[in-house]
């Protein structure tokens, strides 16, 4: 942090002041005047550009009788057809050859190799008890009583006979390599919030190595198990612990389901899960993934800085795509992110314009009508409005402000986007401002609450 | 310069009026920028709010331009209001930081034995005048020593000096500076 030292109460200063420190300002080099101009002109042709964007789109007037006709010709080489066809088939033929290449390098050699075997201990139980199935978004859980028969099968090293071969064929189907993977949020139906944990490589002696995130490795056993709930019965593989004595998953437990043969799940939450190192979730590029993934970076901020983080979703441009706010809490400070959706990824409204982030108390006023973001406070020294127009996922920002201390130094005290205006012409932006239908948004769904974006 | 100067020089060229005005008001607005900004932004936000008020002034040049603007005031203040709102934005965004500096005003007041009742901007004032009555060059090494930041280097290249000598006289302006604020009760 900067020491603080008297020089500090010249910042802020009036005009008297402020002109005596412009003339021992020290000399801005050539440099940096040339980094200043370029970013300048940079700003000044976008805006420029934006400006007559809306001038133009504010001229053109088409009617239903109006027709648009032509026809563009695009020129390219004569070349380019034979060329790319070319290209496609050498593409297509390198991937047959390249295939068939791999496939035999993974076929697997006969006999297995012998090898050490597990013996096996067989021991069955049964009981009746409470399972709870599943639990739902509101914590409910549903459950059910059921007559539960585990049947667990124990292995210990043996001596490689056919019986103990055959003993370790419930393995089989699950030998591999598999990513552990939990929820930060504790719920993997939003798939965005799976972390990698490690990866687990199951191997046909029913016996396990994981390699967690850290690099740390370790060993154990799985036997054979199978649960009925409500007269189903389940597959079921229990990890023992591993050398050092302690789990290396969320529960010993891992289920089977035959809908989902990529995974095998840990207790009967949503929280852990083995998948298949090869499985990879389908690519998701709808709004609702892009937003999930925007809440899961606020969702982490929860608490600091965030204290009572909340978000909403509404319809600001019209284009049946709502843009996601999160409001930051509820404390004058507090702020309101809009993002928009565009190519799969959630964009910030803010990083699109310099100004200050959207509303106060952790909420914002939108017009949806007229596609508007608006903000206006008053205190004893300034009275601001922000009226932002939402239009192609571009924000069209008129920040209209008086300030007292312009007044009392004999200045303008009006301004419109910095540039002082008549009190005329500032009250015209107020009354426009005053005439719009403005809802107050921002606060409608805890921050670990999914399901607006979840299609179950 | 003039607006029927840089009227003229648009019409020959917007680029190289462009430029003109950067070099010759890029001091003037940066001085009014960080004089705003230096207590809640980076170098680079007082860069970013300085091309900002360039940006401002060109569309002001291409689209609302009269021949009876005065152009330094009309730039001071641009320069003043986009610096106020990139304060707005700075605090807003870093957020907890108090509008009116209301406590650092008291810790910077209380480091100095100041009466809690004065005026800030007659601390200002007082400030200054007692810089100035120290004479060239030393109210300008002080100035831009401890207000701009700059180090002894850069001081020397800007009141061809040695740093060595800049250093030196740094030393003592600072000691005179203190009898002065003591003298009119603004220190210890």
């Amino acid at each position: 942090m900067r020491k603080k030292n008297i020089f500090d109460v010249l910042e802020n200063a009036e005009n008297d002041s402020m002109e005596r420190l412009i003339d021992k300002c020290p000399d801005i080099s050539d440099e940096q005047l040339d980094r200043i101009f370029r970013m300048s002109e940079k700003k000044f042709r976008k805006q420029r550009a934006e400006k007559e964007r809306t001038e133009r789109d504010n001229t053109i007037k088409m009617t239903e009788n109006d027709v648009v006709e032509g026809v563009e010709h695009s020129k390219r080489p004569v070349w380019l057809t034979p060329l790319t066809t070319a290209a496609s088939v050498l593409l297509i033929a390198g991937i047959a050859i390249g295939s068939t290449a791999m496939m035999k390098r993974h076929t697997k050699p006969n006999g297995g190799g012998g090898g050490v075997t597990p013996a096996v201990t067989v021991s069955t139980s049964t009981g009746t008890g409470t399972n709870i199935v599943s639990t739902d978004k509101n914590g409910s859980t549903i459950t059910g009583t059921d007559v539960t028969t585990t049947t667990t099968t124990v292995t210990s090293v043996g001596d490689g006979s056919d019986q103990n071969t055959a003993d370790t064929e419930f393995i089989k189907p699950f030998v591999g390599r598999w990513r552990y993977e939990m929820s930060n949020i504790n719920d993997l139906d939003v798939p965005e919030s799976a972390g990698y944990m490690g990866t687990v490589e199951i191997t046909a002696d029913a016996t396990y190595i994981m390699t967690d995130n850290s690099g740390n490795v370790s060993h154990g056993t799985i036997s054979n198990a199978t649960e009925e709930i409500g007269g189903t019965s389940i597959q079921c593989l229990d990890f023992s612990v591993n050398e050092s004595g302690a789990n290396d998953f969320l529960t010993r437990r891992a289920y089977y389901d035959e809908s989902r043969p990529y995974e095998l799940h840990f207790g009967n939450s949503n929280i852990a899960r083995l998948v298949r190192e090869e499985y990879v979730e389908p690519t998701d590029t709808s709004w609702q993934s892009a937003y999930r993934k925007e809440i899961l970076k606020h969702y982490n901020k929860a608490g600091i800085p965030y204290n009572d983080p909340m978000w909403d979703l509404q319809d600001i441009d019209g284009d049946d795509i709502p843009e996601l706010l999160i409001s930051t809490g509820t404390q004058k400070d507090d702020c309101v992110y809009i993002y928009y959706y565009e190519n799969g990824e959630a964009k910030d409204l803010n990083n699109t314009v310099q100004t200050i982030p959207y509303g106060e108390y952790g909420v914002t006023n939108i017009c949806k009508e007229e596609h508007y973001i608006g903000h206006n406070y008053t205190d004893n020294r300034v009275t601001y409005y922000e009226m932002t127009k939402l239009k192609d996922h571009y924000p069209i920002c008129d920040i209209f402000t008086y300030y007292y201390d312009l007044e009392q130094a004999g200045e303008t005290p009006y301004g419109l986007n910095a540039r002082p205006v008549s009190e005329e012409e500032f009250n015209q932006k107020v009354d426009e401002y005053n005439s719009k239908n403005w809802i107050t948004v921002g606060r409608q769904y805890r921050l670990g609450d999914f399901s607006p974006l979840l299609n179950k | 310069m003039t607006s029927r100067e840089l009227t003229a020089l648009m019409e020959k060229s917007p680029v190289s009026c462009h430029k003109a005005l950067v070099k010759e008001y890029g001091r003037y607005v940066y001085a009014i920028a960080y004089n705003k900004l230096r207590g809640c932004g980076t170098s680079e936000d007082i860069e970013e709010c300085v091309s900002d008020v360039f940006a401002a002034l060109f569309m002001q040049c291409e689209y609302d331009l009269s021949s009876e603007n005065d152009l330094k005031y009309l730039i001071g203040t641009i320069a003043k209001r986009k610096a106020i709102d990139y304060f707005r934005s700075l605090t807003a965004r870093e957020s907890h930081i108090s509008e009116t500096d209301e406590d650092d005003m008291r810790e910077l007041v209380s480091d100095f034995s100041v009466d809690e009742r004065v005026d800030r901007s007659e601390l200002r004032r007082v400030l200054l005048d007692k810089i100035d009555e120290l004479g060239e060059p030393d109210s300008t090494i002080l100035i831009q020593k401890f207000y701009y930041n700059r180090n002894s280097k850069e001081i020397a290249e800007s009141v061809s000096m040695t740093a060595t000598a800049v250093r030196q006289r740094c030393s003592r302006a600072m000691d005179k500076l203190r009898t002065k604020l003591v003298e009119v009760g603004l220190g210890r």
